[in-house]
């Protein structure tokens, strides 16, 4: 919601600075998206349809100021006439309108408007077009109450009722939509001339020639005009307002403030009806204000919670309070009002206070076993991998998943989203083939499956390592050899062989969990777009040399080294109290590819670094 | 079996390993459940009507049998509650899913970190330590935090947590006290317990403690990414 500043300053008071606004926007629970010395730009969470408005918001920021509530919904002379302009087909449509008002008026011929409201307009990113249009459009951002101006020549009668499924309507703008049993329209000799509460129709637009109009401000249940829009594919300012909740009392006080503002451009009004079909009821929600020490840990007194529920517009007849028509939608029970009052008196005015200790001691859950595994199997030299729980219609082909048990997502966005993985093994082997440049490692993935119907967790290990010890790790499973012929190895250009197993975690849990790894604190580096060169060297050094420490060391001492990884470790009596330590280094440069020459050069920078501050005599 | 070279722990991994060993020290127990969810239990009884906008802040993942892809942990509340009796300390990791296109920001599978507490007297004041104490053990004890309102229809007051990092103001999670009618869902009597509940996007946080700057390399597979942890 754009809340240009000079437009709020009509309806508050205060010198204060746009960021300084902001801030107090932000303390109260509308976060700022943008900030600029003209404009602020307002999240507004769902439940607050009211603060849609320039004159919603001026009603938080004054309460916050701790400044008098001003209602400008004064009480306005709307006749109940009988035979009137509108009629509803049924029951169901009378429910979907619980209040219609609208000024029949008369007068000159459509102009420009005034350039306090052109200017307004296009603050809040809206083309001005004439000034009966652009008067819906900027009393719709001044009170949240939607607005629409039918030319009265185009109509004769709005018939409001449901569409029928075949029936089209082409809106404002020339959209054009297929109309459904689940869209509430207007019709006007068996035309659809609105759709109601989402956009006019084109048919009955204001025009050029326009002499005698009729303004609509109304209200919509919020449901119905999600339901119409949602089928209709179509969001609106308008719609956007109704789904959220407009003011009951808001259809008067619009257009009573239109009927002003056209008579001084020299319109008549003749007409001023209401058709009330359902009765905005009083809400009263009893309460005890012990709730608000009760549930924020801070004390508020009686007196100061009820001047800031009175400043937001409650009436508060000691514990009774009465929730105004605009916050009947969200304000629903005592809790409601803790959050009002303490929103206002500020969050930061909580002291945080330690839980009480649990007499209870945590339990071991499977979680833990989960971690334990992890840790274990990296601690032996594997790497973790996650990937995505989805796969394709193809992976599912290429490795045989009979498509039956597979839980398929309904309109997926894009091809790799089609079914919930029912194996881990497709994005396993996708992983083996983006490191083409790693010769021997193993990775593993512990995550959720979906097969028929169930969902379970499995663990899968890989690994390109000849001599691996998967036997070891996982006697009770089935160690699979994928050669590069492999159908599934040539879907993702493997050109290796590898092993493979898969198994529901519980089956090896238990046999694998012993050592543990410790958990590192190191900040990312960004990886090259291009292919890295990865080098091992061997040096002997001194026996106290920390093999951990050179490998941080040498990390820092080029950018084109990305990973510095310890590979190897091992004394010798040949050595006379030196030892030897094998390191595996990946080299890359961000701009381009690196060449086996340019990595020759820095791998002998190492060299010579390593034999300078360490001693270090190379072996290779 | 040889001892180098050594594995890597994928770092979203780490940050959730350290985050359950802090809060398990102040008495909280974890559970896990399905990813697998209903819209009743991922919706409705949080209180997000069908037809409601509320419902459009979370893109959703629905299966072709009319089953939901949990959008938030919240969905475990209520079946966490089922094995349970107050007074409780739960803490539920896991995947959560939001149907939307993937860029640097943004991915179709996050991972989320559940937290709640239901006892005779939780009060916000409670909450606010836990999130100052989580949030130092993750990011540091010199993490500044700031407590905003901001509506989550399952709780009330509902609460936004801001940290600042590296000089930026950012909001890491959403909070507050347990809605009445939340309890209410868990079978849990509303005038006897009170409580409140966190959620905690992780890869975010991975995000900002490693500076990582593109989420898409979490579930890359590729050895450059999960080597450097």
């Amino acid at each position: 919601m754009i809340l240009p500043i000079n437009w709020l300053k009509d309806y508050c008071k205060t010198e204060k600075k746009y960021s300084e606004i902001a801030d107090i926007f932000h303390s109260i629970g509308f976060t700022p998206d943008e900030i600029t010395k003209e404009y602020i730009d307002l999240e507004i969470t769902p439940n607050r349809g009211d603060a849609v408005s320039v004159y919603g918001l001026s009603r938080e920021i004054n309460a916050f100021l701790n400044k008098p509530f001003t209602d400008y919904s004064k009480p306005s002379q709307f006749t109940k006439k009988k035979n009137s302009i509108i009629s509803f087909d049924n029951e169901k449509a009378k429910e979907s309108v619980p209040t219609y008002a609208y000024l029949v008026i008369e007068g000159p011929l459509p102009k420009k408007s005034p350039a306090y409201i052109a200017q307004r307009l296009k603050q809040i990113n809206i083309n001005p077009k004439n000034n009966i249009v652009d008067l819906t459009n900027y009393l719709m951002h001044e009170y949240g109450q939607p607005l629409h101006a039918f030319d009265l020549e185009k109509i004769n009668k709005l018939e409001i009722g449901f569409g029928k499924k075949g029936e089209k309507a082409v809106l404002l703008g020339d959209t054009e939509v297929s109309i459904t049993e689940e869209n509430l329209i207007a019709r006007s000799n068996n035309t659809i001339v609105d759709l109601v509460g989402i956009s006019g129709c084109t048919n009955s637009a204001v025009c050029a020639s326009t002499t005698k109009i009729l303004m609509q401000a109304a209200i919509f249940t919020p449901s119905v005009i999600r339901k119409s829009a949602k089928v209709a594919g179509l969001q609106t300012p308008a719609s956007y307002r109704y789904e959220r909740g407009v003011d009951p009392n808001a259809p008067t006080y619009a257009l009573e403030k239109a009927a002003r503002i056209l008579e001084g451009w020299g319109y008549n009004i003749v007409e001023k009806n209401i058709i009330v079909n359902c009765k905005n009821k009083e809400k009263t929600i009893l309460f005890d204000y012990a709730l608000i020490p009760n549930l924020t840990g801070i004390k508020v007194d009686e007196k100061t919670s009820r001047s800031i529920l009175t400043r937001l517009g409650f009436k508060v007849v000691k514990n009774k309070i009465i929730v105004p028509s605009w916050r009947t939608y969200d304000i629903q029970s005592p809790v409601d009002l803790v959050e009002e009052v303490i929103r206002i008196y500020g969050y930061h005015n909580i002291k945080p206070q330690a839980l009480p200790s649990n007499p209870k001691p945590p339990q071991k859950t499977n979680q833990h076993n989960v971690n334990e595994l992890i840790t274990t199997l990296a601690g032996m030299g594997l790497t973790e991998v996650k990937s995505t729980s989805f796969i394709s219609k193809k992976e599912a082909s290429i490795f045989g998943f009979d498509e039956k048990s597979l839980i398929e997502i309904e309109k997926p966005l894009s091809a790799e989203y089609v079914y919930m993985r029912p194996s881990l093994a497709p994005k396993m082997f996708e992983a083996l083939s983006k490191n083409p440049w790693y010769d021997k490692f193993t990775i593993f993935e512990i995550g959720n499956i979906f097969k028929n119907g169930q969902e379970a967790v499995n663990i899968a290990l890989a690994t390109t390592n000849k001599n691996h010890c998967l036997g070891e790790l996982l006697p009770l499973c089935d160690i699979v050899k994928i050669s590069p012929e492999a159908k599934t190895a040539q879907l993702y250009k493997i050109k290796r062989q590898f092993f493979y197993a898969e198994a529901p975690i519980e089956k090896i849990a238990p046999t694998l969990l012993a050592n543990k790894m410790p958990t590192t604190h190191n900040k990312y580096k960004t990886i090259s777009k291009f292919p890295p060169v990865v080098r091992d060297i061997s040096f002997l050094v001194k026996d106290s040399t920390s093999i951990e420490v050179v490998s941080r060391d040498i990390a820092t001492t080029e950018d084109a080294i990305l990973i510095v990884e310890p590979l190897d470790e091992f004394e010798s009596p040949k050595f006379e109290g030196k030892k030897s330590i094998t390191l595996r280094i990946t080299y890359q440069k961000i701009n381009e590819t690196l060449t086996t020459q340019h990595a020759e050069t820095l791998h002998n920078r190492v060299r010579e670094y390593l034999i300078k501050k360490y001693q270090a005599s190379i072996r290779e | 079996m040889p001892k180098l070279p050594r594995g890597h722990i994928h770092p979203t991994t780490q940050l959730l390993t350290r985050a359950i060993s802090a809060m398990e020290k102040i008495g909280f127990e974890v559970l896990t459940g399905p990813e697998l969810t209903t819209e009743r239990l991922n919706f409705d009884v949080l209180r997000i009507p069908k037809d409601h906008p509320a419902r459009d802040t979370q893109d959703t993942f629905w299966t072709k049998d009319g089953k939901v892809l949990r959008t938030h942990t919240s969905a475990m509340q209520i079946p966490a509650m089922a094995q349970k009796k107050p007074p409780v300390r739960i803490l539920i990791p896991g995947r959560v899913f939001r149907n939307e296109s993937t860029d640097a920001t943004h991915e179709a599978v996050l991972y989320q970190l559940e937290g709640f507490v239901i006892e005779k007297d939780t009060t916000m004041a409670n909450l606010i330590w836990t999130l100052n104490y989580l949030l130092k053990e993750l990011l540091g004890k010199d993490i500044k935090t700031k407590f905003f309102p901001h509506n989550y229809p399952f709780v009330e007051p509902g609460m936004d947590v801001m940290i600042k990092w590296q000089g930026r103001w950012l909001e890491v999670l959403g909070s507050g006290m347990i809605h009445p009618e939340v309890l209410h869902n868990m079978g849990v009597e509303s005038d006897k317990w009170q409580g409140f509940a966190f959620g905690i996007g992780i890869d975010r946080l991975m995000m900002l403690e490693r500076g990582v700057d593109d989420i898409r390399w979490s579930l890359s597979g590729d050895l450059r990414f999960l080597k450097q942890f």
